[in-house]
């Protein structure tokens, strides 16, 4: 430590040092910004399911007439619920208010939809300015598909249930207000009304198709989940004919969360090997270094450095050198991942490289991980350290006499 | 040996010592059995004409080299078979070296340069200690007459005021044994005279036992003693 201020003055003195930092440097950024990215996309994609979905979802299986109050009973007398809302959700086609396509479902004119029937304690829905007309809450992204504003109506061609032949409905609309929920996959092709008057227009029994679960705070997704299930199998089957379907958040983000966590970690391989890449340049510079500066290092021995030292000193120029590169590859990495919509406008000349119809959101999320950022730290000093031993195992072999004759 | 008794008990003292380097399939004899005393306060110098074996009998002495054969010992005590570590802290506590080429860190201050063997020597104490070193530092540059440079880097000073630094680094650890290899001779004759002038009352002074290889009979004259090394034997 105690010679660290001549690394100081190589590191400051010798444009090669302070360009192996760099190097670190960007390796360190670009992984600091791809994890955060990934982090983001995970934790925003997780968000969006929790809020869109709740924290467990309970799937009644079969139409069969349990009333609302009872089935929310059951879910309620389980431990870690925090609250339990009944959902309705139904598909349907959505196409403009006189649109001649909705005379002939097969037309492309058409979406399919799937209608949330959801009540005023989950998402409160004001009521349509026009008589005949249901209200209805859509995207801004669907409404300007659509050609919507604010007051402006759809219609919707749906079924009645009830078992036995499907009765083709339909049902105008009114547009009263705008949801968001930063996630084009679920705004696009989704929309809420009142789940009372969607049980009328489908004569749905009971007027709920699944639940909407929140667990208490600190209470994990899988272990509800596990007592819900555990809950329901002992509930007699007179009261409960078939038991119903109970999936975490985790569960319902599928194949896609999934696919997103994979990617998250072999990217950070990947990208990984860049960092390794400007570690191994920490070899080459320190050996160069170890090359040229042969005569300083004859110099230290004949002062009374010993061989341990010799290779302490150089082990502490590696750990310098990718100190400094991590310090500003972090900064680096923290100013791409804070400003990457302007990265974005930059790369893209203007136009986004990241299209929220591929990318599912509407913008691009980062979330920085602290302990992903400490295990890409520790992993680039720890790289740093160990690349930095085989050039100072050299210095140290180094005799004295041999290199005091270097000029 | 050409080697005057000294009542006192040497500081540093080599006997039969011997070196030979291999030289393709067979081997150069340095050194062949020399054997040499070096006291308190007694400036020796080491004459001998150039491959005579001086710089070669200063780096075994200084430990910076193994001897094929012989004995040296530092106040009594042997220090020829000393390992690398133990070795090193020998020259860094008790040994000071100054070299014909200077040997500064171009990358270093002046003072920085001086400090060098004081930061090897306290290792992590350094820290603690270093205000009180950094003002050592200085009394031994204003000693050697480069109080005014302390900043300036090696590139940025005469060859006479590097090898005054040299001096300074040398002395900061006041070392009891001080081995300067031909200190003057990349030095004009005037510069080198200010060198000597400077160095030999500063060794003196501080009882250092030093060892000063020269092949100039004017700088020997200066010296204590004169001994002389002539085909790896002191003649």
């Amino acid at each position: 430590m105690s010679l660290l201020r001549l690394g100081w003055a190589y590191f400051t003195n010798r444009l090669i040092l302070p360009v192996a930092a760099i190097g670190i440097a960007l390796g360190v950024a670009v992984l600091f910004t791809v994890l955060a990215v990934f982090q983001g996309f995970l934790e925003e994609f997780e968000g969006s399911i929790r809020n869109f979905s709740g924290d467990v979802v309970v799937e009644v299986p079969r139409l069969v007439d349990h009333t609302t109050d009872q089935y929310q009973g059951w879910i309620e007398d389980v431990d870690g619920v925090e609250s339990a809302y009944p959902r309705l959700n139904w598909f349907g086609l959505i196409g403009r208010r006189g649109s001649k396509a909705l005379d002939d479902p097969r037309s492309a004119d058409l979406s399919g939809i799937l209608m949330l029937g959801v009540d005023a304690n989950e998402l409160p829905i004001s009521e349509a300015s026009e008589d005949g007309m249901l209200p209805m809450i859509m995207a801004q992204a669907l409404a300007i598909r659509l050609g919507l504003e604010i007051g402006g109506s759809v219609e919707i061609v749906t079924h009645r249930g009830g078992g036995g032949r499907a009765i083709p409905v339909r049902q105008t609309f009114q547009l009263v207000d705008y949801f968001s929920t930063g996630r084009f996959d679920q705004e696009i092709d989704r929309v809420f009304v009142r789940r009372l008057d969607l049980a009328a227009l489908c004569r749905s029994k009971p007027a709920f198709t699944a639940w909407k679960v929140h667990a208490e705070e600190g209470v994990d997704a899988s272990l509800l989940a596990e007592s819900l299930r555990d809950h329901f199998s002992m509930i007699p089957e007179v009261d409960l004919i078939d038991q119903p379907r109970i999936s975490t958040w985790h569960d319902v983000g599928g194949n896609f969360l999934r696919a997103a966590e994979n990617q998250k970690g072999i990217l950070g391989v990947v990208f990984g090997f860049i960092v390794l890449v400007a570690a191994y340049q920490l070899i080459a510079t320190l050996l160069l270094t170890v090359a040229e500066k042969r005569r300083d290092i004859g110099i230290l021995g004949a002062l009374g450095a010993s061989p341990l030292r010799i290779t302490g000193f150089f082990v502490g120029l590696g750990l310098l050198i990718s100190t400094l590169g991590c310090m500003l590859g972090l900064l680096l990495g923290w100013l791409l991942a804070t400003h990457l919509p302007w990265v974005e406008s930059i790369l893209g000349g203007g136009k986004p490289i990241f299209r929220q119809e591929v990318y599912k959101f509407d913008h691009i999320p980062v979330a920085i991980d602290f302990s992903s950022i400490l295990v890409l730290l520790t992993a680039t000093l720890v790289t740093a350290l160990l690349f930095s031993l085989l050039p100072a195992w050299r210095a140290s072999r180094l005799r004295i006499v041999q290199s005091l004759r270097r000029r | 040996m050409n080697d005057s008794q000294s009542p006192s008990a040497p500081v540093l003292s080599a006997e039969a010592v011997c070196k030979s380097y291999r030289m393709g399939s067979g081997s150069l004899e340095v050194l062949r059995g020399v054997s040499i005393e070096l006291h308190t306060g007694e400036v020796t110098a080491l004459m001998g004409s150039s491959g005579s074996g001086k710089s070669t009998l200063l780096q075994l002495l200084g430990l910076m080299d193994h001897l094929d054969s012989g004995k040296i010992a530092l106040r009594g005590r042997p220090i020829h078979a000393l390992g690398s570590g133990a070795a090193a802290k020998v020259r860094a506590q008790e040994l000071g070296f100054v070299f014909q080429q200077f040997q500064l860190i171009h990358e270093l201050s002046a003072l920085e340069n001086v400090l060098l063997p004081r930061r090897i020597a306290r290792g992590m104490s350094w820290f603690a200690n270093r205000h009180q070193e950094r003002r050592r530092g200085r009394e031994v540059l204003q000693e050697v007459g480069l109080g005014n440079r302390t900043k300036h880097r090696p590139d940025q000073l005469s060859g006479g005021e590097q090898q005054r630094v040299a001096i300074a680094r040398a002395l900061i650890s006041a070392p009891p044994v001080l081995l300067a290899d031909e200190p003057t001779g990349n030095l004009d004759r005037q510069t080198g005279e200010d060198v000597l002038e400077l160095l030999l009352p500063l060794a003196r002074e501080r009882g250092t036992a030093m060892l000063l290889a020269t092949h100039d009979e004017r700088i020997a004259e200066a010296c204590d003693r004169i001994i002389y090394l002539e085909d790896g034997k002191l003649a």
